[in-house]
């Protein structure tokens, strides 16, 4: 079996054999990845494709000095929140009605806040359509920090921005979020 | 209840990681798509053109500005050349 380093040499000659192994052994982390802000999942496709595509006419630029994965993984991330972009500026519609599945779980959580299920998909529903109503670089900067759990650090150097810059936006993202959340809530009182 | 709310969220986002699967034979479709080469889009190559062009007009339009207002910034024979413009409508009984 060869190393990722022989594939990647292959694959700047030129072998596509190579670049196809590369392809399918990094692949599902990608596509996990991709899902994290996709809708559909010919939206999921396409991000991936774009990925390796660029992954492929980039690799001459690649320098062994980080592991392939993480070289992949911030191009993943720069097409991801390209995608984010340009859905936004095609001001795709979110639905804001609340579902009667998510409309329950409102209720069941304001009689009692603590037991409410976090296992629920209503509460993943409700937790998407928040995180889809933010701005792209919230969106982005709350998924890397929140849900991936990521330091500030790595998610610098995922994105290619500033530590002060990440710290800025997960600061304006928060805010934006926690109006969201809010709407949530007043939406349910009314 | 607010923050409660969104503790609640977040983990209910953690919790679940998203899928990983890959649908069958994806790899193909992406060097199919390497080896089709990128697709031309005319209006694009036509906009980059455009807007490096554009750039390049105001960059020269500054630069011309600036030599002009150098040159000719304490110039007092520009009320010659209004003079010399306006000279036909001033002496309309003239003629050349």
């Amino acid at each position: 079996m060869q190393s990722d380093s022989d594939l990647i040499d292959a694959a700047r000659q030129g072998d596509l054999a190579s670049f196809e192994a590369l392809i399918v052994k990094f692949q599902p982390k990608v596509f996990g990845a991709a899902r994290r802000y996709a809708r559909t999942e010919s939206d999921v496709e396409d991000i991936v494709q774009e990925v390796f595509i660029k992954a492929y006419q980039k690799l001459a630029s690649y320098q062994a000095k980080a592991p392939f994965e993480h070289w992949l993984m911030r191009l993943t991330v720069h097409c991801c929140y390209d995608y984010l972009r340009n859905a936004r500026r095609n001001r795709e519609v979110v639905i804001s009605d609340l579902t009667t599945e998510e409309s329950e779980w409102m209720e069941r959580f304001m009689a009692a806040p603590e037991a409410a299920d976090e296992n629920a998909e209503a509460a993943r529903e409700l937790i998407s359509g928040v995180l889809a109503k933010l701005p792209p670089a919230s969106r982005l900067v709350i998924t890397l920090l929140e849900l991936e759990e990521r330091s500030v650090k790595e998610i610098s150097e995922l994105t290619g921005w500033s530590v002060p810059l990440v710290k800025v936006r997960a600061f304006r993202a928060r805010l934006q979020m926690r109006r969201h959340v809010e709407a949530l809530l007043a939406h349910k009182k009314m | 209840m607010r923050d409660q709310l969104e503790r609640k969220l977040l983990a209910a986002a953690r919790r679940v990681e998203p899928p990983a699967r890959v649908p069958y034979a994806f790899e193909r479709r992406i060097l199919a798509a390497i080896q089709a080469g990128p697709a031309l889009d005319p209006w694009q190559a036509w906009g980059r053109v455009f807007s490096r062009a554009a750039i390049m007009c105001v960059g020269i339009s500054l630069l011309s500005s600036v030599w002009f207002y150098c040159e000719n910034g304490s110039n007092r024979e520009l009320p010659d050349l209004e003079h010399a413009v306006y000279a036909v409508l001033d002496h309309p009984g003239v003629t050349w």
